[in-house]
């Protein structure tokens, strides 16, 4: 077959870098505000810092439509189920970024009510430190999945822990 | 749901009752009292005790007396406004060391905190405000709701009943509100521990593993 | 005269607890097939409620019959931390309940410790406090106005809104280290002196945000949408707010020019000229003109804090209370102790109990502090404001559409992590 025939331009790739590429560029999160993250959240999404640069801006209400998820904020032993189920919502592939250190770790509150730590509730990928984490950490740690969605293997990927 | 009861004025006659605290007891003389509305109180209810905390008027009263001294305080004295209803657990400090008063022992507190904004009345006066503490006794962990005084009362008794387990006569839904309504206890007790965790860091050998094996591979 | 009748408080009692204890799951049990209404469940995760707020609608077609309010996703035992806090760490505890109003809780807890403390801060701090309350007035009333837009559809509102905050935020990082949860109003005064070249920078915010707040409203005030939504919904009348306790905005939108800075003025709030921007509507378009207004004010209230700031210390030179300056630790042993008790064993506030309470751009904040003589706050109580603005809700929707119940929530501005605390 000779190259003459074709009417369009055309180029190989691997079919896991197209659909990497096509994953870590649209990544839509979840819009799950939860405390003062949230906040954080909202800024990064808004004119200053303007998360649509990285394909970012749609913050979907629909935990179907979205697969990301940032937890923002603490954690409360009630909201603990809510989130697993918007978790499980969630069609997969799907990332878990816990943003701010009552996300990540329960923060200051080590009391009776807050879950210390997001991970004994769902696998999280990414970390963001800070109290809250200002938009530069919170687009850190969105690059950083970036980087790793790219580089996964989309064959391989182990499916969420039920 | 039922109505409050109302206290009629045969009921008031203190020291009839079990368990009620004596307050006259601890030198409150109606003719010292510091400030006029404080004088206005005892001189109508004899056996509630006060103080000055702070430059803040303070009216400590038995649940007997409670609704009717709410009642009288919001129609005469038109402190229209109850800003907040919150509890103490005195569990530590039966005999009240923060220099109040010397009472019998009662564990817990009702505070109550009132505002007149200044508007009742003929007009032009001073806002000004008002506290009430309401000992509660342990066993009977039992104070007459205010929800029908003050409508506000109604979600501010059902956090106290949630975190201090104190129950209010004739609220009209008196649930969990914070907490989930499984939970088991009332966190806000002094004998409720923190239930701290302790931190420990990933590759930690005692770190406990996660529940529902949520640790991705 | 304003008093609610009794029948009425009777009945407002009633409406609250209408729609009964709704166990997860069980919620199609509660409405029989009968009676033709509809349980709706809305939240905890939501987009316009503000964070986890979950409400349990009942509905017959679109008339919503009776509300009730589900809260505590969000409780965060802030109250059980702080009774495990020193006085001097106690504001990074409360600064994080009104996200949107850091300073203004440090400074109603600060407030309260001063009181039993029995000090009075330097005027420079005073005026410090005051600023920084004010600027976080103006911050929180910019969140308010850009996330009521985005939950009424006008996307460009949020976005011009929290663009104009960030002005606000950038002066807080350069004087606190932090965006938000400052942790700067702390017992005592404030934690450290206004920065090098902050006259340059507060006159550009109070000069720049009220302008194009001003163009802002240019996009909603003449909209026809934005009026229909608003005007005549989410009715609380006077006798209404104050039984159940809603203040700041949604009273001084029934027309009552109840203001906590000047009926109790605190931090020197009375050496300042200002009004109280007042609407009678009662709506949530009162509301909204309400707050526009007071961000107008609050840049006044700035304005005068520019042209007066006084010099002096900014902290009580208590060594009991506040730390020694840096440079002094190196050269006195007394500093070095001083310095090293404070920030281990905490400052001893003398037993006693007292509520304070200041004027938050939301309402009444106010704080119930007991203290047992030694440094772990026997008690600290923080008078959720927004906590009872939503137990108000019901009052305001029913009896309405069920599209303005989202309204109802923009308008009341609740902040979770206050509610639930």
């Amino acid at each position: 077959m000779a190259l003459d025939d074709l009417h369009a331009n055309f180029l190989t790739t691997q079919l896991e870098k197209v659909v990497n590429w096509a994953r870590y560029r649209s990544t839509w999160p979840a819009t799950f505000g939860l405390a003062c993250c949230a906040i954080e959240m909202m800024a990064t999404g808004a004119a200053h810092y303007d998360l649509s640069r990285f394909g970012m801006e749609v913050f979907r209400a629909s935990p179907r439509q979205a697969d990301l998820m940032i937890v923002a904020g603490r954690v409360s032993q009630k909201m603990a189920p809510v989130l697993r189920q918007v978790y499980d919502q969630m069609p997969e592939p799907k990332w878990v970024i816990s943003m701010g250190a009552c996300a990540s770790t329960g923060g200051i509150f080590n009391n009776y009510a807050i879950v210390q730590g997001v991970d004994q509730i769902v696998p999280v990928d990414v970390y963001a430190p800070g109290c809250p984490p200002g938009p530069e950490t919170l687009m850190n740690a969105i690059l950083t999945l970036h980087d790793q969605i790219k580089s996964s293997e989309i064959l391989k990927r182990e499916p969420a822990a039920s | 749901m039922t109505e409050p009861e109302t206290n009629t004025p045969d009921s008031l006659s203190l020291g009839e009752v079990d368990g009620v605290v004596d307050f006259a007891a601890s030198e409150a003389e109606s003719e010292t009292a510091p400030t006029p509305l404080l004088a206005d109180v005892a001189g109508r209810f004899p056996d509630v005790g006060y103080e000055v905390s702070h430059e803040q008027e303070v009216v400590i009263v038995g649940v007997d007396t409670l609704l009717e001294l709410a009642e009288w305080l919001r129609g005469d004295q038109h402190f229209d406004m109850c800003v907040d209803v919150t509890a103490v657990d005195y569990l530590d400090h039966w005999d009240r060391s923060m220099g109040t008063w010397q009472g019998e022992r009662t564990r817990f507190e009702v505070v109550v905190n009132l505002l007149d904004l200044g508007l009742g009345g003929d007009g032009g006066r001073r806002p000004r405000r008002l506290r009430l503490r309401v000992p509660v006794d342990e066993e009977e962990c039992r104070c007459p709701s205010l929800a029908f005084v003050w409508p506000l009362a109604d979600p501010a008794e059902r956090e106290i009943y949630d975190l201090f387990g104190i129950v209010f006569d004739g609220h009209p839904d008196l649930t969990r509100i914070l907490m989930p309504d499984d939970w088991e206890g009332h966190p806000l007790r002094k004998d409720y521990g923190v239930s701290r965790i302790p931190v420990t860091f990933r590759g930690d050998r005692e770190r406990p593993a996660p529940e529902g094996g949520a640790e991705r591979g | 005269m304003f008093l609610p009748g009794e029948t009425h408080r009777v009945e407002l009692t009633r409406e609250r607890g209408i729609v009964t204890d709704v166990p997860e799951g069980t919620e199609e049990n509660l409405s029989a097939p009968e009676d033709e209404t509809m349980i709706i469940n809305m939240g905890p995760q939501h987009p316009s409620t503000h964070g986890v707020l979950r409400l349990m609608l009942e509905l017959d077609g679109e008339e919503i019959l009776r509300v009730k309010p589900v809260i505590g996703y969000l409780h965060t035992g802030m109250e059980k931390t702080a009774e495990e806090l020193l006085y001097i760490q106690g504001s990074t505890n409360v600064t994080r309940m009104d996200y949107m109003n850091p300073l203004g809780n440090e400074l109603c807890f600060s407030l309260a410790v001063e009181r039993l403390l029995g000090i009075e801060v330097p005027e420079r701090a005073q005026a410090i406090r005051v600023l920084m309350a004010e600027l976080c007035r103006i911050n929180s009333h910019l969140v308010w106005f850009a996330t009521s837009g985005m939950d009424l559809g006008a996307t460009t509102v949020m976005i011009h809104g929290l663009r104009e905050r960030e002005l606000i935020l950038r002066f807080f990082e350069k004087t606190s280290g932090l965006r938000m949860n400052c942790d700067y109003v702390r017992p005592g005064g404030v934690a450290a002196d206004l920065p090098d070249g902050w006259v340059e920078d507060v006159a550009e915010i109070i000069e720049v945000i009220p302008r194009r707040l001003h163009e802002s409203r240019d996009l909603l005030d003449d909209n026809p949408i934005f009026q229909k939504r608003m005007r005549g919904v989410g009715i609380l009348t006077r006798d209404e707010a104050i039984a159940l306790g809603a203040t700041g905005p949604i009273l001084r939108a029934t027309g009552l020019a109840w203001d906590i800075r000047k009926a109790f003025p605190y931090s020197g709030y009375d050496r300042y000229e200002f009004d109280i921007p007042t609407q009678e509507g009662c709506d949530a378009w009162s509301r909204y003109q309400v707050r526009v207004a007071e961000v107008n004010e609050s840049a006044r209230i700035i304005r005068q804090v520019i042209e007066t700031m006084p010099p002096g210390d900014y902290r009580v030179q208590d060594r009991k209370v506040t730390p020694p300056p840096r440079h002094r630790i190196d050269v006195s042993m007394e500093a070095l102790i001083h310095h090293f008790k404070l920030f281990t064993e905490g400052f001893k506030v003398p037993a006693g109990e007292t509520y304070v309470a200041i004027e938050s751009p939301k309402g009444e904040l106010g704080c119930y502090l007991v203290s047992d003589g030694v440094p772990p706050a026997y008690r600290q109580h923080t008078r959720g404001l927004c906590f009872y603005h939503v137990h108000a809700m019901p009052s305001m929707m029913v009896g309405g559409l069920v599209a303005d119940a989202v309204v109802v929530i923009a308008s009341a501005d609740p902040v979770l992590g206050e509610v639930d605390r």
